[in-house]
């Protein structure tokens, strides 16, 4: 799961590494609209919805979040 | 061109704009800009102040931008109403008026000429830049024209990015409006397409939203309250909104509660600005709170006496038609908003202006709508003060209630009941007044 939210993101934004240990949203890597576009995308590709209460920041601040917030939202 | 604009060219294919049915890609609207610069430059001269006299549309996008090209001094006017039109440009040494008639052929129309050339147009004529003018109201009532320096305005934008996959925005704020404004110039800076709406009301905003798959709904509380009133949430399908950023005058908490339950897919995003200082990237302490931070290196806040001073690289040169007295000598900008701080973020609690005062008790009228928005049956409703000879004022209330067989007499009982134990007796609204409709202006802000 890990390896495919990179691959997403690489084509969201392909001038940044995000194989690097970093926080995204602090780093700006992400921002809102950045985000906006991503959910879309992971929705679609994992076939999920998620919530809007969890669209915050840190959820989206390294690839290991977006992975559990994916396994909350009932990503397989 | 200007190289915001020469960027279209990267962007060629993708939609910019939807409006009336049409759509315009970035390289349409390229092209229609080196057509409009090319029709403007043999008409009016560099520095020149014209008002262009148009809502939301891709020629005026077009105009806009061709304007800017010509390094003008924009009026950018929304309104329809003469007596408006007419109020706002007797207060700036207008050169000339362009209007577009219903066939869409431009009339370029000379104003009375004024010889007077206020100093902060001398400013941009001899920095080489383009200017925005825009208005707010004044407090004796009179719009207070404001100077942008639009060259400047726009290098701050440049630094956003291109957005490599494309979203879909709705334009719903209006073109002489700040917030709508800040919508346009984001939009284009990213090149994502955006969807101007011929009118505002609740179910054609929604049914653009479903028909577009808009994803970023910029809007008010006021707007997002009467689009639940109206059911057009059921009647259209708005799944594809992920954002909705709201501005102009503060979020009720039990409203923002309410459309996240209608929402429960979507981020909100409350957004804050004003005319005077631009808007501001900020962050939301959570999706259900009303609390927030700046998050704009080019901003900087300070709260004095429970009032929020800002200082931005993108604030005004000045008015032309008014003192500054609101700039302190430092350049800091007293907002006139009241805010609460806690842990670093902050709420906004109310206008100055709207401050009512019971026998030297101050009470805000947001904090009474607050409460009241909580009581079974309200749909809406408006606090204001009102003259009272024994406090000088006195709470009163505007109630749009479910039950239209309530008479007033027993809403009132019932607000004063459920208010008895939630706020303190000087607030408790001593008049209660039913309306018929949410009241709100053309800009879909209370009405107070």
């Amino acid at each position: 799961m890990e390896q495919k939210i990179r691959e997403i993101l690489a084509d969201l934004r392909p001038e940044f590494d995000f194989t690097e240990d970093v926080d995204f949203i602090e780093e700006g890597y992400l921002d809102s609209f950045d985000i906006v576009q991503l959910v879309a995308m992971l929705e679609k590709e994992y076939e999920v919805k998620i919530k809007g209460i969890d669209i915050v920041p840190e959820n989206f601040s390294s690839v290991a979040a977006m992975a559990e917030l994916l396994k909350k939202s009932g990503a397989k | 061109m200007h190289p915001f604009i020469e960027k279209f060219q990267g962007a060629q294919q993708r939609i910019a704009v939807v409006n009336r049915g049409a759509t315009y890609t970035y390289q349409d609207l390229y092209q229609e800009i080196e057509k409009q610069y090319h029709w403007l430059s043999g008409r009016v001269p560099e520095g020149a102040v014209v008002a262009l006299c148009m809502d939301y549309s891709f020629s005026a996008i077009s105009l806009f931008l061709a304007m800017m090209e010509n390094k003008n001094v924009i009026i950018p006017i929304a309104t329809t109403i003469p007596e408006e039109i007419e109020s706002r440009l007797s207060e700036v040494p207008c050169a000339y008026r362009l209007i577009q008639e219903p066939g869409g052929t431009l009339r370029l129309l000379s104003e009375t000429e004024r010889h007077d050339s206020p100093v902060l147009l001398q400013k941009l004529q001899e920095r080489g830049h383009a200017g925005l003018v825009l208005f707010s109201s004044g407090s004796t009532g009179k719009p207070k024209a404001m100077v942008h320096d639009l060259t400047q305005l726009i290098a701050h934008y440049e630094g956003k990015r291109e957005r490599k996959r494309n979203m879909t925005f709705l334009i719903f704020l209006m073109f002489d409006h700040i917030g709508g404004i800040n919508t346009l110039l984001n939009s284009l800076t990213m090149h994502i397409t955006m969807v101007l709406p011929e009118r505002r009301e609740p179910e054609y905003i929604a049914s653009l939203v479903e028909r577009y798959h808009v994803a970023v709904l910029p809007s008010s509380p006021t707007f997002l309250n009467l689009l639940l009133l109206s059911g057009a949430a059921e009647k259209y399908d708005l799944s594809s909104l992920r954002m909705i950023t709201y501005g102009t005058e503060p979020m009720p908490s039990s409203l923002l509660m309410k459309l996240k339950a209608a929402f429960p897919h979507v981020r909100f995003l409350q957004t804050f600005g004003t005319s005077e200082t631009g808007i501001i990237s900020t962050v939301s302490k959570s999706s259900t709170s009303t609390f927030l931070k700046f998050d704009d290196p080019d901003t900087e806040y300070r709260v004095v006496d429970g009032e929020l001073w800002l200082r931005t690289k993108t604030q005004v040169m000045g008015y032309l038609n008014a003192k500054a007295e609101r700039f302190t000598e430092d350049g800091w900008f007293r907002t006139g908003d009241f805010v609460e701080e806690k842990d670093g973020f902050l709420r906004i609690v109310g206008r100055n202006s709207d401050m009512i005062n019971v026998g030297g008790e101050k009470v805000m009228p947001e904090e009474v709508e607050a409460v009241l928005l909580q009581m079974p049956g309200v749909e809406d409703v408006t606090v204001y003060g009102e003259s009272n000879p024994i406090t000088g004022q006195a709470v009163a209330c505007k109630i749009k209630h479910r039950d239209a067989a309530m008479t007033p007499l027993e809403i009132k009982k019932e607000v004063r009941k459920f208010c008895k134990t939630r706020l303190a007796s000087y607030k408790i609204p001593v008049r209660v007044v039913l309306m018929e409709q949410v009241e709100y202006t053309k800009r879909f802000k209370k009405k107070r």
